[in-house]
């Protein structure tokens, strides 16, 4: 009976550990597609010296998506759908303001 | 188990699905055109052949558009008719436009590419990824004769078609000529390999929709990425993405104003500058934790002794606590017969009214220079750089001394007068300092530009102001000093000069000097966490003789100082003394003698070490028994019984019965 309560608490909290390091676990897979896609968007973009191709803006998509975050998304289907310079820059400034503080939680 | 049972019967039905509507298919209509089996290849200068003509290509070709699909063995189908997008779009006269998509080569842009009147493809279609050419003719490169190929088919502009067909198609020759080019590639067929990959992969997406839509998780939207064909704005290179201009204003800003005033003025703090990359406003966080020591009082005296005559340098032996230090030379007494004039040398304490002429015109302008102990100690002054590049100059004294300050107007001056005023208790900690290394070297950083001009009225009265004092000049050489005792109070104090020159449009002119008075320091001893101060220790400070390499009692009968000091009832000192190597000797009664470590003060600056002292361990294991004393007390007493009580049984038996 002892035994019992004792492995039923011990799973219990084990459990809870096992949420708990998840959840970190899925803090730090985000936090690396965060600074994946930030590193892209700066080399790939941002230094880019010719028109960014096809493939590239794919691969960019395909990121962005994969952050699943709907702040992200939102200033980078901004920043996309720019028509002015003055409307990229504002949204290159907004979309890695939110990427970094995105990194630093 | 049942999911590959499952698996497998749907691959098969898949397969024989393929395999019988793939062979109706194969069969063009009439009303359609279709690529002929002959000329259905093209050239990709990156990509290889493409075929149009494969058994499962299914390439129509309307009045409208061309449907179906083309085959790299390199790189797989290409779709000329994707859902998502027009496609590959005829414009009914043979003039193609529009875009196909291959899944490993992005869109193919057909604008460019037409069909002639005898059904043959001419013309390039450029792949949007790396901008490489797909050739439809060889008669484009007229390399026919090494190289026959080309993609036709029975389809035929509207303008060149029979009047009441409805369709381009014309009928197609019952057989066709078989002469193939040597260099062309073997027919390509889908392999079947692919197309039981192409239906297991629509089988696993069906069954992750199924299991998605019974676990309530809905279909993941980010399966399917839509990236426009047109190369948005943003990504074609023709903005500046980041504002330059205004990046451009914050890393290219020149230093401020006071700092280059400094630069200008002062070489060798330009060069240290240069040295270590601090040219822009964003370098100034270089300055960080960096100490700078310039020189100055050495280079400008050296400049005046080399105008002096041999005259007037021996008259520096006379003056009191004057020292030539001359490198190369053992002893710096009695050194003034060898410095010849010109020589280098170093002199240090010379008063201000002992300048020179020379030396005096030299002396900058609007800057308060402080001496102490009779002038015999520069004051070490600090630059201190603000998080804004404010430049800011402080001294630091100890509380009770006497003061000189000593400062030069630009031109005839009708007063000028000197507030010190109090800041704050607690001195504050200054991050970026660069230390002057003198009292002249100093007055090099005091040019014009960092004089604050004010208007009529000096907001000082708006402060504490705890005394004020006039400067004065008896000997009307130009140079106004005042002498001020510095406050008791340990804290940091403004000495603000204004100066009111005649020249109205000079007005009147306000220099700012921060004061940081430091406690003095005490001699203590530590009892339970606590600090009791020592009355009536004797402090004795011994300085470094660096020509004997001996340490000598320091003299501070020279800097109009005691040595060795009595601390008071609250057990405190004071030295202010020069540049040098020190260390104390502490005696109390009752109290261990202290001797102390070296140590280096780089500038004139007053001592304030707090000095513990331990009391004498005499009988220290009385006063504080412990209980391995006390149990070594009763074992020795036990013994001294035992001894005893030995002796006297001893004795009773000697004793005659």
């Amino acid at each position: 009976m002892i035994a019992t309560v004792f492995f039923g608490l011990q799973y219990f909290t084990l459990t809870q550990e096992l949420s708990e390091i998840k959840t970190t676990q899925s803090k730090v897979e985000l936090n690396g597609k965060v600074i994946d896609f930030a590193s892209m968007f700066i080399t790939k973009v941002l230094q880019a010296d010719q028109e960014v191709d096809f493939e590239t803006r794919l691969s960019l998509e395909n990121a962005v998506r994969g952050l699943e975050d709907e702040e992200i998304m939102a200033e980078w289907q901004h920043f996309v759908g720019s028509k002015t310079e003055a409307e990229a820059q504002e949204s290159v400034k907004d979309l890695l303001e939110i990427l970094i503080g995105k990194i630093k939680k | 188990m049942v999911n590959n049972v499952v698996r497998k019967w749907l691959l098969l039905g898949g397969i024989f699905f393929l395999t019988f509507f793939s062979a109706s298919l194969v069969t063009a209509s009439d009303t359609n055109g279709t690529i002929g089996t002959t000329y259905k290849y093209a050239w990709g200068e990156n990509i290889g052949w493409l075929n149009f003509g494969c058994d499962e290509c299914n390439v129509a070709i309307t009045d409208d558009a061309i449907a179906g699909y083309a085959w790299s063995s390199n790189l797989g189908w290409i779709n000329l008719n994707p859902d998502n997008s027009a496609g590959v779009v005829n414009d009914g006269e043979g003039i193609l436009s529009g875009s196909a998509w291959g899944s490993n080569l992005g869109w193919i842009n057909f604008s460019g590419v037409t069909i002639n009147t005898s059904g043959e493809f001419l013309g390039y279609a450029t792949l949007e990824s790396d901008s490489s050419q797909i050739n439809f003719n060889c008669a484009n490169a007229s390399t026919c004769t090494s190289a026959d190929f080309k993609v036709a088919t029975d389809w035929r502009p509207a303008s060149s078609r029979l009047s009441g067909t409805t369709s381009g198609s014309v009928a197609r020759p019952s057989s066709t000529p078989s002469i193939l080019s040597p260099i062309l590639p073997p027919s390509i067929t889908v392999p079947i390999q692919t197309a039981i990959d192409n239906i297991s992969d629509v089988v696993n997406q069906a069954s992750d929709f199924l299991s998605g839509l019974f676990s309530g998780r809905e279909p993941d939207e980010n399966a399917l990425v839509e990236v426009p064909k047109v190369t948005p704005l943003a990504f074609r290179v023709i903005w500046d993405l980041l504002p330059n201009r205004e990046i451009n204003a914050f890393v290219f800003a020149p230093l401020p104003y006071e700092l280059r005033t400094l630069v200008n003025k002062f070489s060798e703090l330009d060069k240290t500058f240069k040295e270590v990359g601090i040219e822009k406003l964003s370098d100034i966080n270089k300055l960080s934790g960096i100490t700078l020591n310039v020189p100055g009082l050495a280079d400008v005296l050296n400049t005046t002794i080399k105008t002096m005559s041999a005259g007037e340098i021996a008259e520096l032996e006379k003056i009191s606590g004057v020292s030539l230090n001359v490198p190369g030379f053992s002893g710096a007494g009695g050194m003034i017969g060898q410095v010849g004039v010109g020589k280098i040398s170093l002199i240090e304490g010379l008063p201000i009214a002992k300048f020179s002429l020379a030396a005096k015109n030299n002396l900058p302008t609007e800057f308060v220079f402080a001496r102490a102990s009779g002038e015999l100690v520069d004051l070490n002054v600090a630059l201190s750089v603000g998080e804004r590049g404010e430049v800011t100059q402080k001294i630091s004294s100890l509380p009770g001394q006497t003061m000189k300050l000593v400062m030069k107007p630009i031109s005839a001056a009708r007063s000028v007068t000197g507030y010190v005023i109090f800041r704050a208790p607690t001195p504050k900690i200054s991050k970026n300092s660069i230390l002057r290394s003198s009292l002249v070297a100093s007055a090099l950083f005091s040019m014009v530009g960092l004089v604050e001009e004010t208007s009529e009225i000096i907001p000082v009265e708006q402060k504490l102001v705890l005394s004020s004092f006039k400067y004065t000049d008896d000997d009307r050489d130009g140079i106004y000093t005042a002498d001020i005792t510095t406050p008791v109070v340990p804290g940091e104090y403004d000495i603000i000069t204004v100066i009111d020159y005649v020249d109205p449009e000079l007005g009147s002119r306000k220099m700012s000097m921060i004061t940081v008075i430091d406690p003095e320091g005490y001699v203590f001893e530590e009892n339970d966490g606590k600090e009791t101060r020592i009355p009536s220790a004797i402090v004795s400070l011994y300085r470094l003789n660096t020509s004997s390499k001996q340490y000598e009692l320091w003299p501070a009968e020279n800097y109009q100082q005691e040595n060795p000091q009595i601390t008071d009832i609250r057990g405190t000192y004071s030295f202010l003394v020069p540049a040098g190597t020190y260390y104390f000797h502490v005696e109390a009664p009752s109290y261990d003698i202290f001797k102390g470590k070296a140590f280096v003060v780089a500038e004139g600056n007053g001592i304030h070490q707090n000095i513990e002292l331990k009391s004498a361990q005499k009988l220290k294991w009385l006063s504080e028994p412990d209980w391995q004393t006390v149990l070594l007390i009763v074992v020795l007493l036990l013994l001294v019984y035992n001894l005893y009580r030995n002796t006297l049984r001893d004795r009773l038996l000697r004793l005659p019965k």
